[in-house]
C-alpha cells in the first residue's frame, strides 16, 4: 500500500534529462510531457529561464538528488533534504528521485554512486534513511536502482528481493533505471526479465534509459553514447509487463546533436509502444 | 519693498537666486528625462506588430553596428573563413567565403587587405556601412531610433537647457556688472550642460526595441544556455543568433581560437593621437575637470 503522499500515480509522458547543453534541442523538440533536472545543479533562488518557459508549456519537472547517499551508515544530511525540498516546492514536482546507493563514508565523498551490500543490515540502513528523507520531503519519493561495476561479496538477497523490500518496507515509488538494470545483469550474470517480474512494477513512477559502451568485456552505463539495442529490448518488456506512466532519456555527455537526439527520443517511444501492443494483445487474448 | 521686485528673480540674493536656480535645474531635468521617455515611445501599432529579426538584425538591435559586425567577425572565425591573432589583433582569411554568407560577412571578408588593412579595429570601421543596411528595417519597425527622430529628440532637449543655461547667464552677466561672486551660479550652468548631455545622448532604441530585445532574449533562454555550455551541435544559424542577441561572451567555444577572438574583439582600438575617439551612437560626454575653489556667491 501507498501512503498519501506516494500512491498518485501521474501520466509524465515522454521526457529528458535537462542538462544545459541540451536545452535548446529540448525546447525545440514538441511532446516531452516532462523534464528531470539534477537538484544539486540547480539553484532553488534562480531557476534557469528555459526550465520555466518548459513548466509554462505545461511540462512537468521532476528533481532527481544525486548526493542524499541514502544507503550510507548516517542519516541524510537535514541541509540537503531541506535544499532538494525547497527545489521540488520551486518547481511544484510531482516528486523527487534519488538512488539506492552511497556517495560518502567516513567524511570522504566518492564523487560517484557506490552500490550497497545485499544484507539485511544494509537494508534496515537504507530503509532508516529513506523514511527520514520522506518525512522531511514535501512531495514524494523515488528510488532507483543503480548501475555498478562490483559487488560486495556474501549478498544475503539479489537485487530484485533488496529493491522490492526497500520498496515496501519504506512505501516509496520506484525509478527504474532500464539501463542501470541492463548494465547489472550483463555484468553480474543474472536475468533481467526475471528481475522486473519480481519488483512491485504497481510502484513505477518513471523510466531512465541512457546510452553506454562495452569496454574489456563489461558494460560501461557512460550516458554518453548511444542507447544499446538490449537496453532498448529491456524497455520493450517493461513495457509488455506494465504500462509506463513516463519515459526519459539521461544524456550527460558527448552531447549529439538535434537529429541524433529526436532519432534516440523515437527510439524509446518506438520500443514503449512495441511493448504497449504486446500487452495490450495479451490482456485481449487472455480476455 | 515693491511686488514687482519681489517677483524679478534676477534681483534676487545670490544665495536665494541659487537656490531658484537649482529648482528650475532640476525641474528642466525631469521634464528632459520625461521628453526622452516619450521620445522613445512607439506608436502603438507598432507595438501590436510581432516582430521578427534575423541574427544580425538583433546583433544592431543590441548594439548598432559594431555588434553586428563583430558578429559577422565571429561568424567567419567560428565556420573557419578567418583566423585570429589576438597578439596583434589582426584577422586574416583562412578559407572562402560560404555561400549565402550575408552582406556584412562579405563586407568583413573584403575589407581585409593582408599586411595593410587587417587589424581588428581597422576591419570593423571597413564593414560599418554595410552594417547599416539592415538600420532601415528595424527604424521602420519601430525598434530603432531614426536619424531624424534622434535630431529632433536633441533639438528639444537642448532647447530646454538652453533656456535654463540662458536664465543663468544673463544673473551671470547681471553679477559681474556689480561685481559680485558668480563662481557657483557657473558651476550649475556646468552642471546643467553635462545633464544635457546625459539625457540628450542619442538614443539607440525605442521602448518598442527594449521589449523586443528583451522578448528575444527570453524566447531564446535555451539557446543561451545551450551556447554558455556546449555550443559545438547548434546549428550555424543558430550559433549567428545567440552570437547576436547575446555577444561573443555567452558562446563556449573551447578551441583557442575562439578566446583569441574574445581577446581581439575586446582589445582596446590603436591609439592615433591619444584622445579618445568617440564615435558612433553611443557616445556621451564627461565632465572636463572641476571648478576651482574660491567661488562662491552669486551677485545679488
Amino acid at each position: 500500500m501507498m501512503d498519501e503522499r506516494g500512491a498518485k500515480r501521474i501520466d509524465l509522458g515522454r521526457g529528458i534529462g535537462w542538462r544545459p547543453e541540451l536545452a535548446h534541442s529540448i525546447e525545440r523538440r514538441a511532446g516531452l510531457g516532462f523534464i528531470e533536472v539534477v537538484a544539486e545543479n540547480i539553484s532553488p533562488e534562480s531557476v534557469p529561464r528555459a526550465i520555466e518557459r518548459l513548466r509554462e508549456r505545461g511540462a512537468q519537472v521532476i528533481a532527481h538528488g544525486v548526493t542524499l547517499s541514502l544507503g550510507g551508515a548516517q542519516l541524510p544530511d537535514p541541509r540537503r533534504l531541506a535544499r532538494l525540498a525547497r527545489i521540488s516546492e520551486r518547481l511544484n514536482a510531482p516528486f523527487v528521485s534519488e538512488h539506492m546507493a552511497f556517495v560518502r563514508a567516513g567524511g570522504m565523498e566518492s564523487g560517484h554512486l557506490l552500490p550497497l551490500e545485499r544484507t539485511r543490515e544494509s537494508l534496515d540502513i537504507l530503509v532508516e534513511n529513506v523514511l527520514a528523507a520522506k518525512a522531511a520531503l514535501p512531495v514524494p519519493l523515488a528510488l532507483e536502482n543503480i548501475a555498478s561495476l562490483f559487488e560486495w561479496p556474501a549478498a544475503e538477497m539479489d537485487e530484485a528481493t533488496f529493491i522490492s523490500e526497500a520498496l515496501e518496507r519504506t512505501d516509496t515509488m520506484l525509478l527504474l533505471d532500464v539501463s542501470n538494470l541492463y548494465a547489472n545483469a550483463r555484468n553480474h550474470a543474472w536475468d533481467a526479465i526475471d528481475f522486473l517480474r519480481r519488483v512491485p512494477l504497481e510502484r513505477l513512477a518513471y523510466v531512465h534509459i541512457a546510452g553506454g559502451i562495452t569496454r574489456r568485456g563489461l558494460y560501461h552505463d557512460t550516458h554518453a553514447h548511444a542507447i544499446p539495442e538490449g537496453a532498448l529490448n529491456l524497455l520493450e518488456e517493461l513495457s509488455a509487463l506494465a504500462p509506463l506512466p513516463g519515459v526519459m532519456l539521461e544524456r550527460d555527455d558527448h552531447f549529439p546533436d538535434e537529429t541524433e537526439l529526436a532519432l534516440e527520443l523515437d527510439a524509446i517511444a518506438d520500443a514503449v509502444y512495441r511493448g504497449a501492443r504486446r500487452r495490450e494483445s495479451y490482456v485481449r487474448t487472455c480476455a | 519693498m515693491s511686488f514687482a521686485y519681489q517677483i524679478n528673480p534676477f534681483d534676487l540674493p545670490g544665495p536665494e537666486f541659487l537656490k531658484l536656480y537649482i529648482i528650475i535645474l532640476l525641474a528642466a531635468s525631469a521634464i528632459a528625462w520625461i521628453v526622452r521617455r516619450q521620445s522613445l515611445r512607439a506608436a502603438e501599432s507598432l507595438a501590436m506588430r510581432r516582430i521578427t529579426v534575423d541574427a544580425y538584425e538583433a546583433a544592431y538591435l543590441r548594439g548598432g553596428p559594431v555588434r553586428a559586425v563583430d558578429t559577422a567577425i565571429a561568424m567567419l572565425v567560428q565556420n573557419k573563413t578567418l583566423a585570429v591573432s589576438s597578439q596583434k589583433n589582426t584577422l586574416s582569411i583562412k578559407g572562402g567565403l560560404p555561400p549565402g554568407a550575408h552582406p556584412i560577412e562579405a563586407a568583413v571578408v573584403q575589407a581585409i587587405v593582408p599586411g595593410h588593412l587587417d587589424n581588428v579595429h581597422g576591419i570593423r570601421a571597413s564593414a560599418l556601412p554595410a552594417a547599416e543596411h539592415v538600420r532601415p528595417r528595424l527604424e521602420r519597425s519601430g525598434l530603432i531610433v531614426s536619424g531624424a527622430d534622434a535630431r529632433r529628440f536633441k533639438l528639444r532637449i537642448w532647447m530646454i537647457f538652453l533656456a535654463v543655461m540662458a536664465f543663468g547667464l544673463i544673473k551671470i552677466y547681471i553679477g559681474i556688472s556689480r561685481d559680485r561672486p558668480v563662481g557657483f551660479l557657473i558651476m550649475l550652468l556646468g552642471l546643467a550642460a553635462i545633464i544635457a548631455l546625459v539625457i540628450g545622448r542619442r538614443p539607440h532604441r525605442t521602448r518598442l526595441g527594449d521589449r523586443a530585445l528583451d522578448q528575444l532574449r527570453e524566447e531564446n533562454a535555451a539557446l543561451h544556455a545551450t551556447a554558455r555550455t556546449h555550443p559545438q551541435r547548434l546549428a550555424g544559424t543558430d550559433v549567428a543568433l545567440a552570437l547576436g542577441l547575446f555577444g561573443v561572451e555567452a558562446l563556449a567555444f573551447q578551441d583557442g581560437g575562439w578566446s583569441d577572438l574574445k581577446r581581439t574583439l575586446n582589445s582596446s582600438p590603436p591609439s592615433t593621437s591619444g584622445a579618445m575617439s568617440c564615435g558612433g551612437s553611443s557616445c556621451s560626454s564627461g565632465c572636463g575637470g572641476g571648478c576651482g575653489g574660491g567661488c562662491g556667491g552669486c551677485g545679488g
